[in-house]
């Protein structure tokens, strides 16, 4: 159900256009001090850090997190799904919430991470983010040693 | 498909990690070891740790007097993981002690004494069992005996401190304190307190400290309070005790920390009643905010010591019990069974952290 709260437009640094309801736009702090500077009704926000692709998972996630009467499980369902995305993409996501100052989508980002690194060797962790193994043999030995109970 | 993170992120992402994948992924590269290895990012470890109920640990050590086998556990608070999670630590640098007694310090460092055939051989170590550093610090400039007791922390100046204050249960002489500074690397005696002329420090664990400043109980004739001392500005302070322990009249009364609180508590004995009572309080400093929140009769119990509450309100305490003798550790609802059983020693929740005692002179 939409509210009858005015709209407003951020627009990517693709072009692409977001109409929002501005009850969904003001919960973010970043819009919201943009909104209180400017009278809104007719401008268009411009998002030059945060491409269209980005931008539509955003806003997919914020309108479903303000949705009037969605229930918890509604939400972690939606979040589950929400979260099937690549590494990169997850990425872009994080990036966008930070330059939005959203923390609460930055936190769930953050959490999906962890889940995906979380208990898997070391080979598997450089490939993922695709790092580089920059130590010599003998100087990952060395690092492994002073650590060896870590790894048992 | 591979992903570039950015510093930022990648530090928020491994700040959440538990201390042994933290340690495991110093070696997937060169950046990343540098990025873990960073105080600031410990520094960010540590609190997020503190804030996350989740990663309390629990650290406790067996003494069999005479043997060389003193296994210290670690585990988590957490009972789904506890069982899963408790594993032995080896003794810091490898010493066999004789005889040893652990304190709890502050952001996962303990302190350690050790106690050999000879005073000139005595150690004093700062340990931190999550990352298994440790370092030798030089003994205070009068020996620790068992009447004694040390605490450690951090000043408003990001010092850490350590204070030693001696017991003297039964009054009459003052006894002044000694401080160590780590940046200093020096013990130095502390001014004395004006009116107390008894310290009650031998049954403490460590001393209790919050608010800045250390606790524990000081007497004059025979009016027992809580005694602070600031280690910032080195004052002290007085705090009444329950109005309760006062009307008891009893030595029996102790003081620790329980969920960031003054916690107080009292073991008596009346006509063949025990009873273990355990008091918070919940304004810093505001006599009229104690608050009993156990009291158990137990005929067989001869003294406890509340350890941790979990979230759903009860409580782990340490106890010597005529009854279920290979048990020390009881809730309210009997032996607490998920830690490992023989006879303990003593126990302490700390928050697991990567702060290297060697840094920090």
């Amino acid at each position: 159900m939409m509210s009858l709260g005015k709209l407003i437009t951020l627009k990517t640094n693709d072009n692409e256009e977001f109409k929002l309801d501005k009850t969904v736009a003001v919960k973010l702090e970043i819009i919201k001090n943009i909104v209180q500077d400017v009278d809104c009704t007719s401008n268009v926000i411009p998002l030059p850090n945060i491409d269209g692709k980005t931008m539509t998972k955003v806003v997919k996630y914020w309108k479903k997190h303000s949705e009037e009467g969605v229930t918890e499980v509604q939400l972690k369902n939606f979040d589950q799904d929400f979260l099937k995305m690549s590494h990169s993409e997850l990425h872009d996501v994080h990036l966008a919430a930070k330059y939005l100052d959203d923390n609460q989508l930055k936190e769930v980002i953050i959490q999906e991470f962890l889940d995906r690194i979380k208990g898997k060797p070391i080979e598997e962790i450089r490939e993922v983010f695709g790092i580089v193994n920059d130590y010599t043999p003998e100087e990952e030995e060395e690092v492994r040693r002073e650590n060896a109970w870590a790894f048992e | 498909m591979k992903v570039y993170l950015e510093e930022g992120i990648l530090s928020d992402i491994i700040s959440r990690l538990p201390i042994k994948s933290v340690l495991r992924f110093k070696c997937v590269s060169k950046f990343w070891k540098i990025l873990i290895d960073e105080p600031y990012f410990k520094m960010r470890h540590l609190n997020h740790a503190k804030n996350d109920q989740n990663s309390q640990s629990f650290l406790f050590y067996q003494q069999c007097l005479g043997e060389f086998n003193y296994p210290i556990y670690s585990c988590s608070l957490l009972p789904a993981q506890l069982v899963e999670d408790t594993h032995i630590l080896n003794f810091p640098l490898n010493i066999e002690p004789k005889f040893f007694t652990i304190y709890n310090g502050c952001d996962g460092l303990f302190i350690i004494y050790v106690f050999e055939t000879t005073i000139e051989h005595n150690k004093l170590l700062l340990w931190n069992p999550s990352t298994r550093e440790s370092m030798v610090l030089p003994i205070p400039e009068f020996s620790v005996g068992l009447s004694s007791c040390l605490g450690l922390s951090l000043d408003s100046s990001g010092d850490y401190k350590i204070l030693k204050i001696e017991g003297n249960e039964f009054g009459g002489h003052k006894v002044s304190g000694e401080i160590f500074t780590l940046k200093n690397n020096s013990w130095r005696k502390i001014g004395e307190h004006s009116r107390v002329t008894g310290n009650k420090v031998s049954a403490m664990d460590s001393l209790a400290f919050i608010r800045g400043a250390f606790h524990w109980i000081g007497f004059y004739s025979k009016t027992y309070f809580v005694v602070s001392f600031n280690i910032s500005h080195e004052v002290y302070g007085e705090i009444s005790l329950p109005e309760e322990i006062c009307l008891l009249n009893t030595r029996k009364i102790d003081i620790s920390i329980l969920e960031g609180m003054l916690c107080a508590y009292s073991n008596t004995y009346d006509q063949g009643i025990r009873t273990f009572k355990v008091w918070v309080m919940r304004d810093y400093n505001l006599k009229e905010s104690w608050n009993a929140i156990l009291s158990i009769e137990d005929r067989y119990l001869l003294k406890a010591m509340p350890k941790y509450r979990f979230a759903n309100g009860e409580i782990l305490f340490w106890c010597a019990h005529l009854r279920g003798m290979d048990s020390n550790f009881r809730t309210q609802r009997g032996p607490f069974t998920l830690l490992p059983r023989g006879k303990f020693q003593n126990g302490f929740t700390y928050t697991e952290s990567l702060i290297s005692p060697r840094l920090l002179i």
